[in-house]
């Protein structure tokens, strides 16, 4: 077939890589035939839904205190009580389902960070290549050098006070909690990003390189339209799955945090802090078992469930590893 | 490749030298410092004085004196100090950063390596056969407890095992340092999650490879499945695992705080934390500066191991990783 001018973007048009729309909805049918990971959405759906279902009770009950019922093992019968009472004697299923609520927060805002400056970061950098790239791609390397536990530390301490003194101004008195909540939103998502900005710029300059993007730029399309409706589309799979991905990691670096004691701070639950309480709380005489394993267990299963879907979905947007 | 490591290696005091600054921003952004925060108040003089001794009160003194400090080999060669000097530490007054890190660090490395043997040993085996036998009950259990293994934090899974090993079946000590029985449930809980990453990249790698022509050659020409696995495949399989052996390592080796606050161990990882919280600035920058020297050198292995491995990637030309 002779290649002319009018005939070029037929022929871009059936090549491998290109994303077209009988395309799209190809990973999707992929994934909903996986079943682990269609097993994994439907666990983590019933989580999120009853942490949101209970939310107007949990938002209540979650720092009720009954010193009378501290450490007090679960019970059914008497109080409503599944996962018994903390050391406090709050009721740990309202704290575990408000904590839900937080620690997803989380997860989601710093994927929402890593998604916005990690696909900017490597988009600029593989795209434009060369010296930029180079200087880009090894402020993530300094970055990566620096212990990322200390950088959220320094972050927190330098910036809380002044954010604290900000809110104060805006929104009256008393703004400790939100600035505490937000300091941490955005330390632990300015953490996650350099993955994403690595992997997204590994992408773009592996698409660069392929035929269809030479054709985009042989027939003459301005480069907004060749992003935009060309590469783009296709760095859509690895945003996907590397955002998934990076829920787990942000709720597990909060409960870590809150592990050194400078995570979400009380009474606010995560099931970060929640575990690290219970831990806390365990000693060989009596192991309160109960403090230590329902929270961890959500938030267990509940990562088990993200790290499965992200994987399910990695198989079904890339189809090399699909054999 | 000589040329390429000397090369990398001149670069490697200049991205130290631009750690150091940046630490040096953050740290230096932080209000307070432990000279303020005594038993009891000092007198102004006192105060000033002890700051001065300290460079606490001049920034840009302390700036250069630290960074004169870190490399000093005509002091050393005279025998008046350390070639490389992390400076009195401003917290524990007693001690310098030499002596505190000097201790320390070998306790961490010891724990680290520990755990990254066992990391490796047991990752490697359980993620080539779970690509060999891809969709057996090995393959999913396997898949399924490294996913554990990623899931879970460390001080939970560390307390869980403190409490089975050493309370229940009281096979080990609870916690603790000196004896090679207080090794094994640290470098285990260390292990689990490098485990579980090792085990998947393998298994990732090897499903790769299994697909490519050459093993198929390799099959037509009649080797035995179990050279073409282990020989073959492997090689180029264990790409990707070298890569994230690089700084995992880094940071196995550089101390863990929550595992050392669990099992009660003199490690490193403590002072990574304690540095920040206690505003001991001089205790900030020398951890910081022995975890990126150690990710550094990390780097610059994986990248020669990669070209031992695969002579076709050419390190010179794709630039540093």
């Amino acid at each position: 077939m002779v290649v002319t001018q009018d005939n070029l973007k037929e022929i871009t048009a059936e090549m491998p890589g290109m994303v077209s729309s009988g395309q799209r909805s190809r990973p999707w049918k992929r994934f909903r035939k996986n079943r682990s990971s269609m097993a994994a959405l439907i666990i983590l759906g019933i989580i999120i839904l009853a942490c949101l279902i209970s939310l107007p009770i949990s938002a209540k009950q979650f720092q009720q205190q009954d010193l009378d019922l501290n450490r007090h093992p679960p019970q059914i019968i008497d109080n409503l009580a599944p996962f018994g009472y903390d050391i406090l004697g709050r009721n740990l299923l309202w704290r575990c389902l408000f904590g839900g609520i937080v620690s997803l927060g989380i997860g989601l805002a710093a994927a929402g960070i890593a998604l916005m400056i990690g696909t900017a970061w490597g988009l600029i950098a593989g795209w434009y290549g060369g010296r930029v790239d180079n200087l880009m791609m090894r402020v993530v390397d300094i970055l990566y050098g620096l212990p990322y536990v200390l950088l959220i530390i320094l972050l927190k301490i330098a910036f809380e006070p002044k954010l604290i003194s900000l809110l104060n101004k805006i929104f009256g008195t008393g703004q400790e909690r939100a600035a505490n909540i937000i300091i941490l939103f955005v330390a632990i998502g300015g953490v996650s990003w350099l993955t994403m900005a690595r992997v997204i710029r590994g992408q773009v300059l592996s698409l660069k390189a392929r035929p269809f993007m030479e054709a985009a730029r042989a027939t003459g399309l301005p480069t907004r339209r060749i992003l935009i409706r060309h590469l783009l589309p296709n760095l859509v799979g690895p945003v996907i799955v590397y955002a998934t991905l990076t829920v787990p990691q942000a709720i597990l670096q909060e409960s870590f945090l809150s592990f050194l004691g400078i995570g979400i701070q009380a009474p606010v639950p995560t099931w970060g802090s929640l575990a690290a309480e219970g831990v806390k709380a365990v000693n060989t005489v009596v192991s309160f078992w109960w403090m230590v394993f329902f929270p961890s267990l959500l938030l267990g299963v509940t990562l088990l469930c993200l790290n499965f879907i992200g994987d399910g979905l990695r198989d079904a947007f890339d189809p090399k590893t699909r054999h | 490749m000589w040329r390429y490591i000397v090369k990398r290696l001149l670069i490697i005091p200049l991205v130290l030298w631009v750690i150091y600054t940046i630490t040096f921003l953050m740290a230096v952004s932080i209000p307070g410092n432990p000279f303020k925060q005594g038993e009891r108040a000092l007198s102004p003089d006192v105060q000033r004085a002890v700051e001065a001794q300290y460079k606490a009160d001049d920034n840009w003194i302390f700036y250069w004196q630290y960074l004169k400090g870190l490399f000093q080999p005509i002091k050393a060669y005279r025998g008046l100090g350390p070639l490389v000097d992390l400076g009195p530490s401003w917290q524990y007054r007693d001690w310098t950063c030499n002596q505190i890190i000097g201790s320390s660090l070998p306790v961490s490395v010891g724990l680290g390596l520990t755990a990254m043997l066992i990391a490796t040993s047991v990752g490697i085996p359980v993620g080539v056969i779970s690509a060999v036998k891809r969709n057996s009950w090995f393959d999913y259990t396997s898949l399924g407890l490294a996913l554990v293994g990623i899931s879970l934090p460390t001080f939970v899974t560390g307390t869980a095992l403190l409490i089975f090993f050493t309370i229940k079946l009281t096979w080990l000590p609870v916690g603790g340092w000196g004896q090679l029985s207080h090794l094994w449930l640290p470098a285990v809980t260390l292990s689990l999650p490098f485990m579980a990453y090792i085990a998947r990249l393998t298994r990732m790698g090897m499903l790769d490879v299994l697909a490519s022509d050459y093993i198929r050659t390799a099959q037509a020409k009649g080797l035995s499945q179990k050279k073409i696995i282990w020989k073959h495949a492997l090689k180029n399989a264990f790409l990707p695992v070298v890569s994230f052996l690089g700084p995992a390592s880094a940071a196995a080796l550089t101390g863990s705080f929550v595992i050392e606050s669990i099992f009660n161990i003199p490690g490193l990882g403590q002072h990574f934390v304690a540095g920040v919280q206690n505003r001991d600035r001089a205790m900030i920058l020398g951890t910081v500066l022995v975890y990126s020297t150690v990710l550094v050198l990390f780097n610059l292995l994986v990248d020669i191991t990669y070209t031992l491995v695969d002579p076709r990637i050419d390190v010179e030309k794709s630039g540093t990783k």
